[in-house]
């Protein structure tokens, strides 16, 4: 498929649909061709066709597993519940929905609080165009409706918030389940995350919220009624917006002239996946980033897009209008290898930007000829380990740009990007691929820089083998120094302390260990004391969230192993400097764990008020099937 | 349900997990999600330590699997508007801050001095803003940081309305430098600051209309419509069917190119296509090119009415070329080396043509409709097996441009101080490197023999460093026997043996590169140190281990330890313990300047034996 044929905007069978349009409409123009053969009328023959547009036996039925199927019955009490609950978040954004909720969802002697607390709650933010409200203390609500038809009311004075709200949705996650025996027998307890956002006419409104609940069990023992419903936290966000979005997408104004856009980089992996050769190092997980830089000098920033194998990195450079071009072909940067990274940086001080790109053929160095082009490779590093991010610094500040190289899985001939690691022991691994430090060892005749390997020289090479994602330098003991912190996905995570020049790793005293799956790493001081703080991405997962909180799991372990495991999937960290080479986690007070099955994060100041907020970047594998693994 | 590998509840984590990563593994790559249809997350801080999830309220719940996000000001209004990166389509999307409208954010770029030891791009550089509140706001110039992201070089300070820029502090990244204070900055302008010119100069904001509208790009879903041509064709042999009288059949490939092409009678491009290959029969068998069409309308072959109007519909195109029926089996057959290759192949549309080469390969599958001509076209072009047809855009090829060098990357690894992985990658290499059939001696030949004896070379010596000396001696003795005039490698295997406590061995080879070699200073020193040191008295010849090892000695200077060693050992073993010390003194002191500690220690402990009047003989 090169450029002659481009893929069809259009879906498996609609595509062939489209063709089988396309033949008869034509069929005018072709009577001519096909009259030459009088006897033959194709045009008849070929009408009323394309219903059978897949090869029937081709198609392998998705399969399915059953909530049982791990021998967790509170997995199963999940499922049960996480259906009524999406019926019930519907009945709340919709009215109309809630005379189609079934007539025994509902307890006979159901109570509830209010939901949406009429008194209790307090502005704690208030800045430009942004309020936050909080319920400051839920132990003061009572149960305030009661039977089926208070159950109406408590959902309708929810729902009433969303009324004339456009674009509204709702999300639940079940955090908790417990089995109890209540009044009438045997109940499951469940606490529940609620989220619902809307766009109203001047501005948009979410609620976030936490909810206990109580179901009762029918004589199959399944979840049956909903007995009771408790708010347990409450916030509230208000935003007042000229425009109808605080942040206006305008890919396809910037992008969709593009042609390369349209064919290449619309299509999500899935569709690669199913038409190029794995072979080429396509990977499934879409590991792909992005580096920002003004490759010609003109004052507007332009973007690098890596792309996974087989497919070419694309240069989207900006145009005085705002809009982008693709150039990467002339600037000599379209690698088909499959890529992860890039980095630009003026590695040799020359006044332009120079790249780096991790390949799975290696780290390729380029020289920008101070136009945006990048005609040769000065050099390509063969890492030991597949390579992910980057991180320049100069930490031995002789002036130029040393760079530090994850690397995930080892390479060992591995051509084809394998899925998974196979990380061992997997909460704490030890035998993934290398990151290495690539010292900058100025010009020499015949080349404007040249890097040497020194990993193991400098004390990086301690614990050094944890499948490293993502890594962030920052100088964290403010002594002048660039330190690092590297994020790892299956082993601890490491922060190498920088003295004259030898790194030490120093995360189990400084206490940023993080055990959870890392993702991502940034520094930024959220709280203004002039120490920076750091945070990152992990996983959460709310059934790791109930599996592991049971007494049952992984019954035969000792404490510190049961921890570690809870730990793991309890989401993202924020640990906050303490000045004295300490960091505290203080993620749950903060409120910042849920980034839910999280990869890029940051810290950015989101309104600009002079805060550092966060954003995080989300979802493993959203395939065609709907029902999550 | 969600399902997690922290599920597993054996007692063995390890395992469990990596069985259930494996089973979850299978499952994704069957089109299940995992994770999936996950919202972004935004969290706004309110102060105090507090965060409040505002990802819905800012629109910025966007439900793609999201991957990394960076940080660009496109539009010079100070605030910061964002790229992200996506696993699903589309896998980039742009998002314009319209929410902070704040006229006071402070943009700041750095301008290192390289003179003063400081990149120019200022990377790593520390800003602290001053309020005149007294209030100190700090941020650090990231080259790279998040998940495979890099954001914009400018750093942006948001201010409030009632606040007032008092000056602005710079760290450059460098402790020889002092800090920098500029002053005379005003709050809501985009400023360079240029190291050792403490004054900010202010950069205008490109005067342009960009006036573009929220539209949210949309998602495309993935298309069944592909032409893989493999880059590594897979095998298929043979494929069954059934003819049109329902007698099962087998044809061959190999020998002639085969076209199988699926169709069904109701679908549209199907029949177009048919009758096209149908008229079109003697130009694709003028390229050597058979055809054979099978209806997929019953592959159970139970339908007899599908059957027959598939007959029909064969009989009024007046078809010419061999039809037949698939089965099950048939697209079995056909879609095995698909899912070989293809990480994710969903499901076979009609029309698809497959092109089986004359060597019984899979060399093209066309998922949708397709034409004589552009088949004519692929057929041209089938003994073309350059990968680069196989990828779905052109573009540049690393491997292309920068050949890989093996010596030089294993030596790489060296420096790096990692000769596990330079062994690792050597041995990678002899793998993908038959060694030429004994008798061939052509270029080519010569050329391999010659870099395999390279490569053997560089591990014998990285394995000899590693101690390895059984595995060095067989790497040297490879190299050797590869390319015959390396006599390092002659020389490397002798002092590996003789490490490996094999002296006889070392012995009858050593005196074998002295043959083929008389007078070579390394073989010298060698034999000299064996027939001095042997175990085995008959072995030892102490008389001529001293006249090598004179002329080893000479052949140094006498500024080499390990022929003065071996001269003093050759004394030793004659009785001479005056000129054993003589020569082992000396020896001591050229190790001790040439800092080999190991050596140096040895050599001190035959001192000591010699002073006690005592030779020194190589351990069993």
């Amino acid at each position: 498929m090169n450029s002659s044929t481009p893929p069809t905007k259009s879906s498996n069978s609609k595509g062939l649909l489209l063709v089988g349009v396309l033949v008869i409409a034509l069929g005018g123009g072709l009577v001519w061709w096909f009259n030459r053969d009088s006897e033959v009328d194709i045009n008849s023959l070929s009408q009323g066709g394309v219903e059978e547009a897949i090869v029937p036996g081709s198609q392998k039925a998705v399969p399915q597993d059953s909530a049982d199927a791990d021998g967790w019955n509170t997995e199963v009490f999940n499922s049960q519940a996480s259906k009524k609950l999406k019926t019930l978040g519907k009945a709340i954004l919709k009215s109309s929905e809630i005379q189609k909720l079934p007539a025994d969802f509902f307890y006979d002697s159901f109570q509830s609080t209010e939901l949406e607390p009429s008194s209790g709650t307090v502005s704690t933010f208030k800045t430009g165009r942004v309020e936050v409200f909080h319920l400051t203390d839920p132990n003061t609500l009572n149960f305030k409706f009661a039977g089926k038809e208070g159950a109406q009311k408590c959902i309708q004075s929810l729902g009433e918030l969303f009324k004339t709200s456009q674009n509204a949705h709702s999300k639940f996650k079940i955090i908790d389940v417990k089995v109890a025996s209540g009044t009438n027998g045997q109940e499951v307890l469940n606490q529940a995350y609620f989220q619902a956002s809307g766009e109203n006419g001047n501005g948009t409104l979410q609620i976030n919220a936490t909810w206990g609940l109580t179901w009762s069990l029918n004589e199959n023992g399944n979840i049956h009624q909903l007995k009771s419903l408790r708010l347990l936290a409450y916030e509230k966000i208000v935003t007042q917006l000229e425009h109808k979005a605080a942040f206006s997408d305008l890919t396809d104004a910037l992008l969709g002239k593009s042609k390369v856009f349209e064919e290449q980089i619309r299509p999500g992996v899935d569709q690669w996946l199913g038409t190029i050769e794995a072979n080429f190092g396509l990977d499934i997980g879409g590991w792909q980033g992005l580096a920002v830089g003004d490759v010609n000098n003109d004052q507007l920033e332009d973007l690098y897009v890596l792309q996974p194998g087989g497919l070419p990195n694309r240069l989207f450079v900006q145009n005085a209008d705002g809009t982008f071009s693709e150039t990467s072909k002339a600037a000599g940067v379209d690698w088909v290898e499959a890529s992860h990274a890039g980095l630009f940086a003026d590695l040799d001080n020359d006044g332009d930007q120079d790249l780096l790109t991790s390949t799975l053929d290696g780290v390729l160095i380029q020289a920008n000829d101070g136009t945006g082009k990048f005609k040769t490779i000065q050099a390509k590093i063969h890492a030991s380990a597949i390579s992910y991010s980057f991180g320049a610094a100069d930490y031995d500040e002789d002036g130029d740009l040393d760079i530090f190289v994850c690397g995930y899985n080892p390479r060992q001939g591995v051509d084809r990007h394998i899925l998974f690691a196979r990380p061992v022991p997997y909460h704490d691994a030890n035998n993934g691929g290398r990151n290495m430090l690539l010292r900058n060892e100025g010009p020499t005749k015949n080349a404007p820089f040249v890097f040497r390997e020194i990993t193991k020289t400098v004390g990086l090479d301690e614990n050094n083998k944890r499948f490293s994602y993502a890594v962030a330098w920052e100088d964290y003991d403010n002594d002048g120094d660039l330190d690092l912190y590297v994020a790892n996905d299956f082993g601890r995570n490491n922060l190498y302390q920088n003295t004259n020049g030898i790194f030490k790793d120093v995360a189990p005293e400084a206490g940023v260990e993080d055990i959870s799956p890392g993702m991502s790493a940034c520094w930024g001081d959220f709280d203004n004391d002039g120490l920076v703080d750091l945070y990152v991405s992990n996983m959460f997962s709310s059934a790791g969230n109930r599996i592991t909180n049971q007494a049952k799991f992984l019954k035969d372990a000792d404490a510190k192993t049961r921890a570690e495991f809870r730990r793991h999937s309890r989401g993202n960290t924020l640990f906050k400097n303490l000045g004295d080479g300490k960091f505290k986690d203080i993620s749950i007070e903060a409120g910042v764990t849920i980034g839910r099955w999280a990869w890029g994060s940051r810290f950015t100041d989101l309104n600009m008020d002079g805060l550092q907020d966060l954003l995080v970047t989300n979802g493993f594998i959203t395939q065609e099937d709907t029902g999550d693994l | 349900m969600s399902r997690s590998p922290t599920g597993s509840q054996a007692l063995n984590p390890e395992q469990s997990y990596l069985d259930s990563w494996s089973e979850l593994a299978e499952l994704i790559q069957q089109g299940r999600s995992f994770s999936g249809r996950e919202r972004n997350c935004a969290f706004l801080n309110t102060g105090k330590g507090k965060f409040a999830d505002v990802s819905g309220a800012f629109g910025l719940d966007l439900i793609d699997d999201g991957r990394t996000v960076v940080m660009t000001d496109w539009d010079h209004d100070g605030d910061l508007d964002f790229w992200i990166a996506n696993r699903t389509s589309p896998r980039l999307r742009f998002l314009r801050n319209d929410l902070a409208q704040s006229q006071k954010a402070l943009a700041i770029r750095l301008k290192g001095n390289p003179s003063l030891k400081t990149n120019l791009d200022a990377i790593g550089a520390r800003v602290e803003l001053h309020l005149k509140d007294g209030k100190k706001r700090i941020q650090t110039l990231y080259g790279g940081d998040g998940f495979l992201s890099q954001s914009t070089k400018w750093l942006h300070f948001g201010i409030q309305d009632a606040e007032e820029v008092e000056k602005v502090v710079v760290r450059w990244p460098n402790k020889a430098n002092s800090m920098e204070t500029f002053s005379g900055i005003q709050a809501g302008t985009r400023v360079q600051l240029t190291q050792g010119s403490g004054k900010a100069q202010v950069i205008p904001s490109p005067k342009r209309s960009l006036n573009f509208q929220h539209q949210v790009a949309k998602s495309v879903p993935a298309s069944d419509r592909a032409r893989i041509r493999f880059a590594k064709r897979p095998n298929l042999k043979a494929i069954s069917y059934r003819n049109l009288e329902g007698q099962a059949k087998v044809i061959t490939t190999g020998n002639r190119v085969l076209l199988i092409n699926l169709w069904a009678r109701k679908c549209t491009p199907c029949v177009k296509e048919l009758y096209e290959f149908s008229q079109d029969k003697e130009k694709l068998k003028a390229q050597g090119v058979e055809i054979l069409a099978l209806n997929v309308d019953d592959l159970e072959g139970v339908d007899a009415q599908a059957q027959k109007e598939a007959k029909d519909l064969i009989t009024k195109l007046k078809l010419d070329i061999p039809v037949g029926f698939a089965r099950t089996e048939t697209i079995n057959e056909l879609q095995k080396p698909i899912q070989g290759a293809i990480y994710r192949h969903r499901q076979l549309p009609v029309p698809t043509t497959f092109l089986v080469d004359s060597q019984s390969k899979l060399a093209l599958v066309i998922k949708g409709a397709t034409n004589t001509q552009e088949l004519l076209k692929e057929v041209a072009q089938l003994n073309n097996l350059d990968r680069k047809l196989s990828v779905p855009f052109e573009g540049s090829w690393s491997r292309d441009i920068f050949k890989t060098h093996t010596i030089a990357i294993a030596r790489a690894f060296l420096e790096g101080q990692h000769p596990e992985d330079a062994v690792d990658y050597l041995l990678k290499f002899i793998g993908k490197t038959p060694a030429p059939p004994a008798g061939d001696n052509s270029p080519l030949a010569q050329k391999v023999r010659l870099q395999l004896g390279d490569v053997y070379n560089l591990l014998g010596s990285i394995t000899y460093r590693m101690k390895d000396f059984d595995k060095a001696a067989t790497y040297f003795g490879n190299a050797a026997a590869n390319s015959p005039k390396l006599l390092v490698a002659q020389v490397g295997k002798g002092e590996s043996l003789t490490q490996a406590k094999r002296y006889d061995e070392a012995l009858e080879h050593f005196e074998k590169i002295w043959k083929l070699k008389p007078g070579l200073p390394p073989a010298a020193n060698g034999l000299a140190w064996l027939l001095a040191t042997h175990p085995t008295q008959a072995k030892r010849d102490g008389k001529r281990a001293q006249q090598l090892a004179e002329l080893a000695c000479k052949s140094s200077r006498y500024q080499k330890p390990e022929p003065l060693d071996a001269l003093g050992a050759a004394f030793a073993d004659q009785g001479d313990f005056k000129n054993a010390l003589k020569w082992a003194r000396k020896a001591l002191q050229e190790a001790q300047r040439l800092r080999l500690q190991e050596l140096a220690g040895k050599i001190q402990h035959r001192i000591e034996l010699y002073q006690s009047g005592q030779a020194f003989r190589s351990p069993q």
